[in-house]
Formats: C-alpha cells, structure tokens, sequence
C-alpha cells in the first residue's frame, strides 16, 4: 500500500520544488524498546500545508522532531533543503535549523522575560556566539523581531513580560519568533492543542495566511479531523506506527474520525 | 498583514533600544563590579597563572610520589573510619537534640518575649557561624586530644545550624494551625506535639539526613586538628611525608562519602515514601 | 494520575512489626558502637565540663589591642594584621568561587543529561565533579600545600577545586530538571550550545542559580578561616598562633572577628536571597 501512495505523492510533488524528503524512517526509543513508526515514505513539496494527523501519542509528535532533528531517528534518511538531518554533523544542522521554524504545544516561551526578548530568540541562528553571550543584537534583529511581531499584531506588548500574556497571545509570541527566523520551513505540533477552542481557526488561520503570504512550507501535527480537513492541502494519517497519505477521495470525515480521531 | 507603517516600527524600535539599553548596563556594571572584586581578591591572595602553572610541576612529582595509594597501614584506617561515623552519628544526634529547644526558644511565634527570642538566636548564630573545624580546635585545647572533642564540636555546631533552620520553619507555620491547636485549651507541650510536630515532621527528617552527611565530611577532617576520626591518620600520613600513604585515606574518604550518601538517601527515600503518603 | 492514599496504598512503605523490632534492635547496637569507638562517655562529660568552662572562661575578655607576645615568624602582632588577616579570608572566599561558579557551569553543560554530547563525557564528568566534591576542601589544602606550598593562593585553590564539583553538581541537576520545551524550542531556532546556555537556561534558571552561589559564598567563607589552621592562607593562622601561645584572649578576639564577618556576611546574603526567589532557599543536598 506504500508503493502505491509513493507514487502518487511524487507526482503531486514533482511538479513542484521537493523541500523535505522522507525514506525508510524508523524510530525506536530506547527505554522499553518501543518502535514509534517504521519504514515511513513521505515527500513534502514547496508551498505544501501538510497536516500529520493523528491520536495523542501515535507518533506524530516524534516525526515532526525528527524534521529538524530535536529527535534523532534511529535508521533512515530525512533530507531538507539538500542537508540530510539525520546523520549530518551538528553543524550542518545548526544550520539547516535557522530556515526552519518551530511552533510547539506548550508554546515555550521564557516567562520571566520581555515578549521581545523571547522572539528574538529566533534570531540566535544568525548572530554570532560572541554577540549573542552579551545579547548584542544588531539593528536588523531587531527590526526583523518587530515586523515579525507586527505580523501577529503584537508590536505593542513587545516589552511586557511573556508570563503576563493570555495563551492566545502567548502561542502568537511563539509564532513571531519562528518567523523571525524568515523561515522556508515551519513545523507546528499540536499549535492548538493548549488553547482555547474558540482560539483554534484563528491561530491556525493566521499560520495559513502567513505562509501563504511567505511562501513557506509547513507541516504540521493535529488531533482534531475537523481543523485538519479545515486547514491543510494534504493529510497524512499517522497511527500504528505508519504513516499513510490520505486521499482526496477517503476524505470521509466520520471514518477519519473513527481512524484517527483523538 | 501589517498593521503598522513603518515609521511607527521605526519609532517603536528606537524606545525599545533605550529600554534594552538601560538592562543591558545594569547587567553590564554587574558583571564589572564582580570582575573588579575578582581581581582585587586575586591580587590580595597572590593569585596567579604563572604560580599555578609552575605548580603543575610540582604536582606532577607529588603524584609521582604518591601513587600508587599504599595499603600499608590499612589495619589502622578501618576502625578510624568507623570511629568518624560514629563521630558524626552523635554529633548530628546531640546536636538535633539540643538544637529543638534552642529552636523553640528562639521563635517568636512560641517564645512571646522578644528579648530572649533575640538572645537565643545570637547563641545559635555564634554556633552555626564558627566552623565545626575551630569548634574542634576549641575542644581540643580545653579537654585533650582524642574523638570526644570531635563529638562536641560537632554537637555545637550542628545545633546552631539546625537550631537556625528549625526555628526559621517553625516561624513560617500558619498561624491558623496554631490558633487551632491553642483554642481548647492546650498546654504549649501539647501545642508542639500535636499542632506543630505532624506538619514539620518531613521537612525536618530531610534536614536532619542532610546535615547527617555534611557531619560525616567534617568528621573526616576534624582529626586534622586532633579531634579524632581519620583526618588523623591523614594529617599524620602528611606530616611523615609519607604520601602513598596519604593518597590511600583520601580515596578512602572519599568512598566514606560516597557510602554514606548512598546509604542516608535509600533510608531517606523509604522514610519519606511513607511520610508522604500518610500526609 | 495521584492516588488519594487509601490504607492498602500505604501498607508497602511501612515497616512490619517484626521487621520494626530488628530495626530498632540495629539502631541501637549501632549507637552502642558510636558511643564505644568514639569514646564518648556521659561520666567523661560531666567530670571535663569544669575544665571546659574554665578553659572557655579564661578567653574573656576578648583581648584586641596591644598585642606584645612574639609571635613565631617575627611578625608584628598588631591588631591590624588580624584584620588583613580578615581581608585575606574574604579574598579568598571570593576568588574560590568565582573560579569555581565557572568551571561548575562548563562542567554542567557537560554532566547534564538533556544538553550533554554524548554519555562518555556525561559519565566522566560527573564522577569527576563527585570527586571533586568527595573531598574536603581541607584535605585539598593539605594536598596542594605539599605540591603548591603556604599561603593564601593554595587556599583559593582549593576552595575552587571543591567547589567546582559542587556547583557543576547541582548545576547540572538544576538543568536535568529544567522543562525540556524551551531548551527545545531555543535549539530549535539553530542555536549553538553556548547560545542554548545563555539564552536558554540562565534567563529560566538564573535566580536559583544565583542563590545558591550566594549560598554556598557564606560557605566558603567559613571554610576559608579554617585553611588557615593548615597554612594555606586566611585568617585561621591567626587563631592557630594565639593558642599555640596560650593568648586565649586573643584567640576570642580573632574568634569575634571571624564571628562578625560570617553573621555581616549571613544576613547581606539573606537579603540578596529573599529578593531573589521571593523566600528563604531551603538546601538540600
């Protein structure tokens, strides 16, 4: 059955630039030897809003770490933007890491300092270690810092402390961060997860506009079928330790659900 | 998506930048004055590279000379280490003994007069302060060489930290829990037992096996002042320039402080488990 | 996911009654040992407590100027050079722990285990930060006295060397326990290690840090006035002559000053502490 959506996803994908390209990957953690998924094929193509859908603990989370290598696979090849992750050196992937964008569930922002300080955290990957042990930041960092937060209309509370912020604001100060990084690549796991439900289409309406917007590619992990069906251009179903591409044509929302339903 | 021109981020860029600026030099001047300290503390202790690197010379013939550790008076190292863990059990005992009443007298919240809260607390603030080492040293010239000076040195001191401590909790207790303990009628004895003691039982028990382990390290070294415990046979080892000798006790000492933070930790943990659930 | 304990969840962690018997049992045979290899005697106490009291008396008053005994290295035995002394003692806890907090944050980033490269260096690093901190900061003195020589440079030196496992023990601690997100998030943006540390863990970690440098300064300040007594610096030699000559007096007077710099010292970094977490910092191991 991989064989066959293999090739249907190159298809769809040759016709446009190919940004991460998935083979034959396995992770298996080490403590009680449990295997996450095996052997997954998936090919992302450039402007692609790829949704990883499905249940809390399947295994999406870890495969969206394994994009920018917060996880390291433990067998395969995941290639972005030319740099192969999961056996390159550290340097390679520091560098691979700044066009890469992270947006996470639990937001991580530093609570006990300024919104503006926590998106210019975005900007470490271009500043030089030296600079960066005193917080030199240049004029340009902080100006990409702004415009990012201008994005996500929050230019005025850039000097408020992060922990006085709602969660909304707070996920959006992440989201400006990320952006920072004038990423080609965003990943987002379960953005809204941690959210009001009421805050769910307009978090992920506004990763949407933005990277429409950008151009930027972006994969991202949801539980809910609803917001997947909502807000990506391609599904792809991960549960049982695989990851399946889900057509066009199974798009039956009740028997998503049943498969891959929270 | 933007909502403001960019004027108004230029603006909005430059009042960040001096709000930023003015963290930056308190951190800056922060971080100067302890560099400044720094070096004048290096020059008043004659600090320097130079030394330490011609130093490195010397340590590497003292290690020559020194390994490898010689089991040669190991008979006589065995019982020293018993007699350091006995020095430190009493110690630590006694010490948590006299430190409860000094404690209780020193709390205001117990203790209504202000006057001998105050007197207490200099009494435990001059035993916490001196070093269980010059306590030692005190002993010792007042009644003779040998352990028992070494037992009282750290009885004294202990107290005064444990002393400190304790009173410090009881003090922060809710005042609720007292009013509720005292209201039918209660004497102060049945006050501590029954009002104060449940709740402090846990934290106490964690101090208690902490300052366990810290006497057992300065047991080991009271016997460099004559105090009894194996930091005796360590001073003696060095004195008789005797060094493989010398390096035997340290890594013996070393294992005694390791064992028994092991050990103190599993009993801790056990101890605990159970004080936690019935909490 | 917290059980509300129920009699049969305590049962596992309680002792049996038989099994409590022998414990006790073990308890005091252990005591009895104690009381035996140490000597230690309630008759003793009692028949050394005059002399005790008389020794301990014969130190008041604290003696503090004109000072005439000749000393043993011909050094003028003003008052004053006590308080170099003093100064001496402060210098060297200073120093100590400044070396020490910076080779304890290099050893941290590498004995943690979310932020170590790899379990060699975790494993290796931190049995020497055990070692480091096994041994008494005294014995070290001894030690790098017999390589280094006297004076006040062998005890900043040893203060550090203990103090570097120490700190980079906890440090590290405090880093494993650390939530994970954001050092995620902060690596995720393509930072170095160094910027990870800067960026990420002091702006999370920086106050507990802070107070347990404080914390562990008043330590080291005790610590100094004993190198003294083994010669590698500090204000200890002063005590050490005084009684050597029997001035009991003096030996007061230098034991008031240690006093008085370790209680100055306390509650400046009480203070300090309090506005720091907002509370007293309760150490434990």
């Amino acid at each position: 059955m991989n064989d066959q959506n293999n090739g249907r996803v190159d298809e769809a994908a040759s016709s446009a630039e190919t940004v991460i390209s998935i083979r034959n990957l396995s992770h298996t953690y080490k403590r009680g030897n449990l295997t996450v998924f095996e052997d997954v094929d998936l090919v992302v193509g450039k402007g692609e809003n790829l949704v990883l859908l499905g249940p809390s603990g399947g295994g999406k989370s870890t495969l969206l770490r394994c994009i920018n290598r917060l996880v390291k696979a433990t067998s395969g090849t995941i290639n972005v933007f030319g740099t192969e992750m999961v056996a390159a050196p550290f340097r390679k992937v520091r560098k691979a890491r700044r066009d890469i964008g992270m947006v996470f569930q639990s937001f991580n922002l530093i609570d006990r300092i300024s919104v503006l300080d926590n998106v210019l955290i975005g900007r470490l990957g271009y500043l030089s270690t030296a600079r960066s042990v005193f917080g030199l930041y240049q004029k340009e960092d902080i100006a990409e810092a702004m415009h990012a937060l201008d994005r996500v209309s929050l230019t005025d509370f850039s000097q408020q402390l992060a922990m006085n912020l709602s969660g909304g604001q707070r996920q959006r100060v992440a989201i400006a961060r990320a952006l920072a990084q004038r990423p080609k690549l965003l990943l987002a796991d379960e953005p809204v997860s941690n959210l009001d439900p009421l805050l769910e289409r307009e978090i992920l309406g506004l990763l949407r506009d933005i990277c429409r917007e950008d151009g930027i590619t972006s994969v991202t992990s949801l539980h809910d079928v609803a917001l997947a069906e909502e807000f990506g251009s391609r599904l792809v179903g991960v549960r049982d330790k695989t990851a399946t591409t889900i057509e066009p044509g199974e798009f039956n929302h009740d028997k998503l659900q049943e498969i891959y339903g929270a | 998506m933007a909502n403001t021109t960019i004027d108004q981020l230029d603006e909005l860029y430059y009042l960040r930048a001096s709000d930023r600026r003015k963290t930056q030099i308190k951190h800056a001047s922060i971080l100067v004055g302890i560099l400044a300290i720094s070096y004048w503390s290096a020059l008043g202790t004659e600090f320097s590279v130079a030394k330490f690197i011609n130093g490195l010379d010397n340590a590497y013939d003292f290690l020559d000379r020194s390994l490898p550790p010689s089991l040669e008076n190991a008979h006589r190292i065995l019982p020293r280490l018993t007699q350091t863990i006995g020095i430190a059990l009493l110690g630590t005992t006694f010490g948590i003994l006299l430190a409860f009443p000094l404690a209780f007298m020193a709390s205001r919240n117990i203790v209504k007069s202000a006057l001998i809260c105050q007197a207490v607390r200099l009494v435990i603030d001059a035993f916490r302060g001196i070093s269980e080492i010059v306590w030692a040293f005190l002993f010792v010239a007042a009644v003779g060489l040998g352990p028992f000076p070494g037992v009282m040195a750290l009885t004294i001191h202990n107290a005064g930290a444990l002393g400190k401590y304790f009173s410090e909790t009881i003090e922060g207790i809710d005042p609720g829990i007292m009013e509720a303990v005292a209201a039918p009628g209660s004497n102060q004895v049945k006050l501590i037992s029954r009002g104060i003691w449940p709740e402090l039982r846990p934290l106490f028990t964690n101090y208690m096996f902490y300052y366990f382990e810290a006497s057992v390290r300065a047991a080991t070294i009271l016997g460099v002042v004559g105090a009894g415990g194996i930091g005796l046979e360590f001073i003696l080892a060095i004195k008789h320039f005797k060094y493989p000798e010398a390096m035997t006790i340290v890594i013996s000492m070393w294992a005694l402080v390791t064992v028994v933070d092991r050990a103190s930790g599993y009993v801790r943990k056990r101890l605990l488990g159970s004080e936690l659930q019935r909490n | 996911m917290v059980n509300t304990p129920s009699p049969s969840n305590i049962a596992p962690a309680r002792w049996k009654p038989g099994q409590r018997g022998l414990i006790g049992a073990i308890i005091i045979a252990v005591y009895i040992i104690a009381f035996w290899q140490t000597e230690t005697d309630p008759v003793m106490l009692v028949l050394g407590l005059p002399d005790m009291v008389k020794f301990f008396g014969s130190m008041f008053p604290p003696h503090f100027f004109g000072w005439d005994q000749p000393y043993f290295y011909n050094k003028e035995s003003e008052f004053q050079y006590v308080l170099l002394a003093a100064l001496e003692t402060f210098q060297m806890a200073v120093l100590g722990t400044v070396i020490a907090v910076v080779f304890g944050f290099v050893l941290a980033m590498l004995a943690a285990r979310n932020i170590t490269p790899n379990v060699f260096i975790y494993h290796g690093v931190r049995t020497l930060c055990d070692g480091f901190r096994g041994i008494s900061e005294v014995v070290w003195a001894l030690l790098f006295v017999a390589m280094v020589g006297l004076g006040p440079f062998t005890g900043v030196l040893a203060l550090a060397v203990h103090n570097t496992g120490a700190l980079g023990k906890f440090f590290s601690e405090a880093i494993e326990a650390m939530d994970e997100g954001i050092l995620e998030s902060v690596e995720a943006s393509g930072a170095t290690r160094t910027q990870v540390f800067f960026h990420g863990i002091i702006p999370e970690l920086g106050t507990l840090f802070m107070s347990y440098i404080l914390y562990y300064f008043e330590h080291n300040l005790r610590q100094a006035m004993v190198l003294g007594i083994v010669g590698a610096g500090g204000i200890g030699i002063e005590l050490l002559l005084a009684m050597k000559y029997f001035n009991f007096n003096k030996a007061l007077s230098v034991i008031i000053i240690m006093l008085v710099m370790v209680v100055i010292t306390d509650r400046l970094s009480g203070m300090i502490r309090k506005r720091l977490v907002g509370g007293e910092l309760v150490v434990v191991t």
